[in-house]
């Protein structure tokens, strides 16, 4: 009974959505719009949920002494002190600014820097696993990107910078990221009808 | 020491041991040893009876132990005790019963203290001749039973296993004895039976020269024949009534046929009350010129049953009879034999058992006669008539009368025995009754004569087929052809070895006269050439079945091959005269050598190869393999610190120089341009919706990349309004507003707002585009922010005057593309991304869309160009040029390496499989 419920809601719903942009008429128009609102109220209680289960999943794990758990208490005191700070002071407050720019900034650009060095020495060593004719394309549109996407130190190479380059971006990038767009709505498209038909049922049941 | 052999195995062992200390049989038996055999004429042997004690039951010892305690109790009048004959009845002495011979087995009592106890007294008596006087008293211990048959030999007598229900019935209850007096209980079946030898034609059958032997008569075997014998010796007719009126009539009967010579009428009386079979017996033995015969017959009798044969010139015999038959039978032919006893007597009573020795014994002493009669007057009248064969030349008659009253059965073996004028009628007794012969004997050879049918309407078949002396073998169907000698019997399951030699000696101690002269002589003859060996002798038909299956199979024994002629034939043990018998265990040689069969696998070269190298192969995966520990200085470490190090070098140093030193490229990008124009076509204080859609891993690139257009932006006094699509987003807005923006002096509130955190993703972008103060109904400072002058006019997204996206991900600016456009109605979008999400987005730049893009820190750079105002973009041009450069240096040198070394691996790995 309930995976029915669910069920009908979602089609019902979904079908309220779609209609209302095929049809011009107000009630579809104001249903829709109403759906989606609680759609984007729904969508913050789910952040709200997910901070609540990280919250819940940590501090079970501090409670069981598990491997790392510091690392959780540490997780579960900086939370809560965020918080504390951000209903207290608000988010403009600049101590809170500090916070953010402090530890979060850097962490993830710490991250991302590594990121870089390991992109790097992976495409060094790209040969040594895999040596085939896609991997040296690849291994050649990736350096002749990198080399054309700014003027080198010493000078500017102007077929790289301003014939290749661009070339390779326009054409060769711009062709694949278009069949990829198509195919994402394309599927896109296909999941939102099975969901309607209720074919598929990511909320759950069978 | 002297040795004997064991009749099992064959081994020699000491002289005194009793038991073979190779195969635990016993070497001694206990009765008589079975190398003895009772010729016909032989003394009887002395035995103690001591010796049957053990071979007897346990009940019957606990009688006689009882029996021993009424010794001085008379037996009651008219009632034969199953005990035994009263010993008064017994040959040569009065009539008065012996107060001992209440029990059958009396005389065996009364006979270990005896001096030559060796034969009961009944069967002392039941030879009709009188004992030695000095054997009188031992023998006067006639079982009672006996001595009422003597009693009644001139009575109807009948034979319990002859006779009729009703008659039996008549004679004997269920608490009577077994056998009553002759005087007073006549059964009628044994009136029967002397009836029937009347009427039997046995004296027609028999071809007696003595009109007063009846043809069973010649049929008897010695045993019966000399009961008769023994009965009606001349000098005891007295007694031989008074013997027969004691004992019960079958027995008495057989008293009065034997001793008596004067009483030929009794022979013919005893005969006529004995069955024929039983007449025939006496009729054989008691005849004068048979005396020959008797020997003869005796002769050819087992030797348990030969003692009663013989005639009353053997009394020599008796006494070697006698000593050969156990205590309880010695004493009756001791009783019977006297001094002058043929040497046929003894001899038979060599042969016969010690309980029928007596009874040839007892036969043909002449001056026994009248023990004899006495005897007979106790004993059966089948066993008077036994008595009476041998002591008394005259007493010819009283086989006939014995012959009368036998069984058709036995009257038609006996008749088939040798007749005692024949003489050379040397019938054969069956191997069953021959006993166990000494060695060298021929007891499987024996051929067995069936004796010749008197009355084969009542004979029974088995002893019909008894063989005689004068008709072949072959002849007629033996009827004990289906007899195994004992020589070939197997021992019976339920009798041990010692207790089977013992059984065997005691049969073979005494073999009654009738049986004597069934027996053919060369019973004791050699196996040789004996008719066993013969199978026209022995058909195998003949035997039953279940014995056939027992014997060996001439193909299959004769197959495993005899290394010699003489090594066929068993000598020795219970399965003497065998041929092709398998040889025992220790004796045992394998005919056949074993094949031999080499343990060497037969295997190829390319086998064996093939196995050595297996075994190599498991062997070396058993053999310990050196671990390689890793050096702590990898290639792979040490390339990835070179790299760090580099870049951090040069990606960090040229933020130090005041100037950059990378030169400016003179190209710049289509839409970057179009960003600047379409910033420069706002009008001024126009609202402007800023999205911070990016994470603040990417927020260097995305300040550097987003400040000139917000610069420019601001420049143009644009009333910004943030909105962030993540959750970080509204901080980051912050802080790229007052690290970039500061020179502006922008104020929340006045000049921008925050909106905050946008949820939903597509969906929250969607309802922000239909709905924004809906979507978003934040409140500043208490107050609506949609009612500020921020964010005055705008309801509707297409209230805003450009939209611009700042974007580190390509998910999110295409979700602001695909939910915005239709609501923008023909506002600008603006993309400022990071230079990784830039191909991807450029579809939407070139269907128009996008209004203007600017992509990573070349398009920030050169957007700072084209408005002339340097910013992050202009900074980090030194660093960015630079780490591109050691990027695209270290790809190249690295993947140079990598193909070189590649392609070194492949040569070396094909080298190797080459």
């Amino acid at each position: 009974m309930k995976r029915l419920l669910a069920t009908a809601f979602a089609i019902a719903f979904g079908l309220i959505v779609v209609l209302g942009y095929f049809i011009p008429l107000p009630l579809f128009a104001y249903l829709r719009q109403e759906i989606i609102l609680w759609s984007i109220i729904l969508a913050a209680f789910g952040v709200l949920v997910g901070v609540a289960n990280l919250l819940a999943v940590h501090l079970e794990k501090i409670r069981r002494r598990q491997s790392g758990y510091i690392y959780s208490l540490l997780l579960v005191l900086s939370l809560v002190i965020t918080a504390a700070f951000g209903f207290l002071l608000g988010p403009q407050n600049p101590g809170l600014r500090q916070a953010v720019e402090a530890v979060i900034v850097p962490v993830e650009a710490s991250l991302m820097a590594i990121l870089t060095i390991t992109l790097l020495y992976a495409c060094i060593r790209l040969f040594r696993r895999r040596l085939d004719v896609m991997t040296v394309i690849f291994l050649a549109t990736a350096w002749l990107i990198l080399l054309g996407t700014a003027p080198l130190p010493f000078a500017e190479i102007g077929v790289l910078n301003y014939l290749l380059r661009p070339w390779l971006i326009h054409v060769p990038a711009v062709a694949g990221a278009r069949g990829l767009l198509i195919g994402i709505a394309l599927g896109t498209l296909l999941t939102g009808l099975r969901i309607l038909l209720g074919a598929d049922r990511p909320y759950g049941g069978k | 020491m002297a040795e004997q052999r064991c009749p099992m195995c064959g081994k020699p062992n000491p002289e005194d041991l009793e038991v073979c200390q190779y195969c635990q049989a016993r070497l001694k038996p206990l009765t008589a040893p079975l190398g003895e055999t009772i010729r016909p004429g032989d003394e009887p042997t002395k035995k103690s009876t001591a010796e049957l004690e053990r071979v007897l039951p346990e009940w019957l010892r606990k009688a006689r132990n009882a029996d021993e305690d009424e010794v001085d109790q008379p037996p009651p009048t008219g009632e034969l005790p199953l005990g035994g004959a009263p010993p008064s009845s017994l040959p040569g002495q009065s009539a008065q019963p012996h107060p001992e011979t209440s029990d059958l087995l009396s005389g065996l009592t009364s006979q270990v203290n005896d001096e030559e106890d060796e034969i009961p007294e009944w069967l002392a008596n039941l030879r009709g001749s009188a004992p030695a006087s000095e054997k009188t008293e031992p023998e006067a211990e006639l079982p009672d039973w006996i001595s009422d048959v003597s009693a009644e030999a001139d009575s109807e007598i009948p034979l319990p296993f002859l006779g009729k229900p009703e008659e039996l019935s008549a004679g004997s209850g269920p608490e009577e004895p077994l056998f009553s007096t002759a005087e007073e209980e006549q059964s009628d079946w044994l009136s029967e039976l002397k009836t029937e030898a009347a009427l039997s034609g046995l004296e027609a059958d028999t071809g007696a020269e003595d009109a007063a032997h009846l043809p069973l008569g010649s049929e008897l075997p010695d045993w019966l024949g000399g009961l008769g014998a023994e009965g009606p010796a001349a000098g005891e007719t007295p007694a031989a009534p008074a013997l027969e009126g004691e004992l019960p009539d079958w027995l008495g009967g057989l008293g009065a046929e034997g001793p008596a010579a004067g009483e030929t009428p009794a022979a013919p009386a005893l005969e006529g009350e004995l069955p024929a079979w039983l007449g025939g017996l006496g009729a054989e033995g008691p005849a004068a010129g048979e005396t020959p015969a008797a020997p003869a017959l005796e002769g050819e009798l087992p030797d348990w049953l030969g003692a009663e044969g013989p005639a009353a010139e053997e009394t020599p015999a008796a006494p070697a009879l006698e000593g050969e038959l156990p205590d309880w039978l010695g004493g009756l032919g001791a009783e019977g034999p006297a001094a002058e006893e043929t040497p046929a007597a003894p001899a038979l009573e060599g042969e016969l058992p010690d309980w029928l020795g007596g009874l040839g014994a007892e036969g043909p002493a002449a001056e026994e006669t009248p023990a004899a009669p006495a005897l007979e007057g106790e004993l059966p009248d089948w066993l008077g008539g036994l008595g009476a064969e041998g002591p008394a030349a005259e007493e010819t008659p009283a086989a006939p009368a014995l012959e009368g009253e036998l069984p058709d059965w036995l009257a038609a073996a006996v008749g088939e025995l040798p007749s005692a004028e024949a003489g050379s009628s040397q019938t054969e007794l069956p191997d069953w009754l021959s006993g166990p012969q000494p060695e060298g004997a021929v007891v499987p050879g024996d051929e067995i004569q069936p004796p010749s049918p008197a009355e084969p309407q009542e004979i029974p078949d088995w002893l019909t087929s008894l063989p005689t002396a004068e008709t072949p073998v072959t002849e007629s169907p033996s009827p004990f052809a289906d007899l195994v000698p004992p020589a070939e019997m197997p021992p019976p399951a339920f009798v041990e070895e010692p207790a089977l030699d013992e059984m065997e000696a005691a049969f073979s101690a005494g073999v009654p006269d009738w049986l004597a002269s069934v027996a053919p002589e060369k019973s004791q003859a050699q196996a040789e050439d004996s008719a066993f060996v013969d199978e026209a002798a022995i058909a195998p038909g003949s035997l039953p079945s279940w014995v056939q299956a027992m014997r060996p199979v001439e193909a299959v024994v004769s197959e495993a091959g005899t290394d010699a002629a003489g090594e066929d034939m068993v000598t020795e043990g219970p399965l003497a005269g065998l041929r092709n018998v398998l040889p025992a265990g220790p004796v045992f040689v394998p005919t056949r050598k074993p094949q031999a069969f080499g343990l060497k696998l037969q295997a190829e070269e390319e086998q064996q190869a093939n196995a050595i190298l297996l075994q190599k192969m498991v062997e070396a995966e058993s053999e310990p393999k050196p671990l390689t520990s890793q050096p702590l200085l990898l290639s792979e470490r040490v390339l990835r610190w070179v790299l760090s190090v580099l870049l951090l070098l040069l990606v960090g140093l040229p933020l130090l120089a005041r100037k950059p030193f990378t030169p400016q490229s003179s190209l710049f990008p289509n839409e970057t341009l179009a960003t600047v124009q379409v910033v420069n076509a706002l009008p001024e204080n126009a609202p402007v919706l800023l999205v911070f859609d990016y994470d603040a891993g990417l927020s260097g690139e995305l300040e550097a990349t987003a400040a000139p257009l917000v610069d420019h932006l601001m420049l143009r006094g644009a009333r910004l309004v943030i909105v962030a699509t993540k959750p970080n987003g509204t901080l980051l807005a912050e802080r790229f507003l007052a690290r970039t923006q500061s020179q502006h002096h922008y104020q929340a509130g006045v000049h921008y707002i925050n909106l905050g955190y946008l949820p939903g993703g597509s969906a929250g972008i969607a309802g922000f585009a239909q709905n924004p103060d809906g979507a978003m109904p934040s409140v500043w400072q208490g107050q609506s922010v949609w009612q500020m002058p921020v964010l005055q006019g705008v309801k509707r997204l297409s209230d805003f005057e450009a939209v611009a996206v700042l974007s580190d991900n390509a998910e999110g600016a295409q979700a602001w593309v695909e939910q915005t456009v239709s609501w923008l109605e023909g506002k600008p979008l603006l993309l400022a991304v990071s230079a990784q999400v830039e191909p991807v987005l450029r579809p939407y730049v070139d269907a128009g869309q996008v209004k203007g893009l600017v992509g990573g820190l070349a398009g920030g750079s050169a957007y700072e160009t084209v408005n002339g105002r340097p910013g992050l973009a202009y900074h980090y041009r030194d660093s960015l040029s630079m780490g591109l450069f050691v990027s695209v240096i270290a790809l190249a040198l690295g993947a140079g390496w990598s193909l070189l070394s590649a392609w070194r691996s492949r040569r070396e790995q094909k080298a190797f499989e080459v």
